[in-house]
């Protein structure tokens, strides 16, 4: 069965998103086999005890935690140092992305080797905030791709040794850059063909 | 290829409805399907009917538009991100006694159902986030 894998990086709040994230989460297990990552500012969706809703203005929606066993969702992960000193609330594990997309069935030791060998993730970066929180995220079988205000990543020192960065040309262009010679630049067509050869497309943002 | 595209990021304040546009356009020109176009959180701004931009400006919600006319694409919006942001069509201003419904023509408001059966049936979903 597939597995869906929700990652959620908006903390509780400030925007409608986490919310709206989650009702994505609960409405895909209803169809799939569902597993949750909770990254960056996400994971402060589940700290304990919650900050008061009246000081947010938004609905309590993080009482829905409650109900994920009756929606058989059990592979919830989160990934971020700030809780590592606490203990992570009941059910929460703590493991790495590349563990989250397999790990249900054959353990996250094999996992780890299964996908050093066979595949292969594009991740997508579309500001500098995305990579700073999340560029180190990526593997070394994966592919990087700077688009929109990613791309503004090029002026970085030393980024043309990365072999795993690929910069959408366009997005330069529009924003008036120019890459050193040793980076490789693509266009959207590239884009397509390097979703096509990788297994995953992952989307950071920030 | 199937794919799918998840577009979440408003009109207004990010470029994801015209990365989403581009890439959907190189897909179409490679002979890749697309089973389906999932507008979510501010993304569904892009339906809204009464928005008018001054002439000089593009006009995202037209491109959008012609691109679904041409290909015959499905442009499916949440209802839940419509309804909290005020993007309605006929029945569900009804529904809800409002005055009017702004749902721009060629979009289709739907619920999130459509996102997971998109994400199951096809080989790859690609999100263009906020």
């Amino acid at each position: 069965m597939t597995q869906l894998l929700f990652i959620l990086s908006n903390p509780p709040g400030s925007s409608v998103y986490a919310q709206e994230a989650f009702d994505a989460a609960l409405a895909g297990s209803a169809f799939s086999n569902i597993a949750m990552l909770f990254v960056a500012a996400g994971c402060l969706q589940l700290i304990e005890p919650r900050l008061e809703t009246a000081a947010h203005q938004r609905k309590d929606f993080q009482r829905g935690f409650l109900a994920l066993p009756d929606y058989d969702i059990q592979d919830i992960f989160l990934l971020r140092p700030i809780l590592q000193r606490s203990s992570p609330p009941n059910g929460v594990a703590r493991c790495s992305t590349r563990v989250a997309l397999s790990a249900r069935n054959i353990g996250p030791d094999r996992a780890r080797r299964q996908r050093a060998q066979f595949l292969m993730i594009l991740h997508t970066f579309n500001s500098l905030n995305a990579y700073r929180l999340h560029g180190h995220r990526p593997s070394d079988h994966d592919l990087i791709l700077l688009i929109e205000d990613g791309v503004f990543l090029v002026g970085e020192p030393n980024l043309g040794r990365d072999h795993r960065i690929r910069v959408l040309s366009e997005d330069l262009d529009q924003r008036g850059l120019r890459a050193p010679s040793a980076i490789t630049l693509i266009s959207y067509q590239d884009w397509v063909r390097l979703t096509t050869e990788s297994q995953h497309c992952v989307s950071w943002t920030g | 290829m199937k794919f799918a595209l998840s577009i979440q990021g408003s009109p207004f304040t990010s470029n994801s409805l015209w990365s989403a546009l581009k890439f959907a356009q190189a897909c179409l020109n490679d002979g890749h399907h697309i089973h389906r176009v999932f507008f979510y959180h501010d993304a569904v701004l892009v339906a809204n009917a009464l928005q008018a931009p001054p002439q000089d400006e593009m006009h995202l919600t037209a491109a959008w538009q012609d691109l679904g006319q041409t290909h015959e694409l499905d442009l499916c919006l949440c209802v839940a991100s419509c309804l909290r942001r005020g993007i309605l069509d006929d029945s569900e201003a009804h529904r809800f006694e409002k005055t009017a419904s702004n749902l721009a023509p060629g979009f289709n408001i739907s619920g999130l159902g459509q996102l997971i059966e998109a994400s199951l049936v096809c080989d790859r979903v690609v999100t263009f986030g906020a």
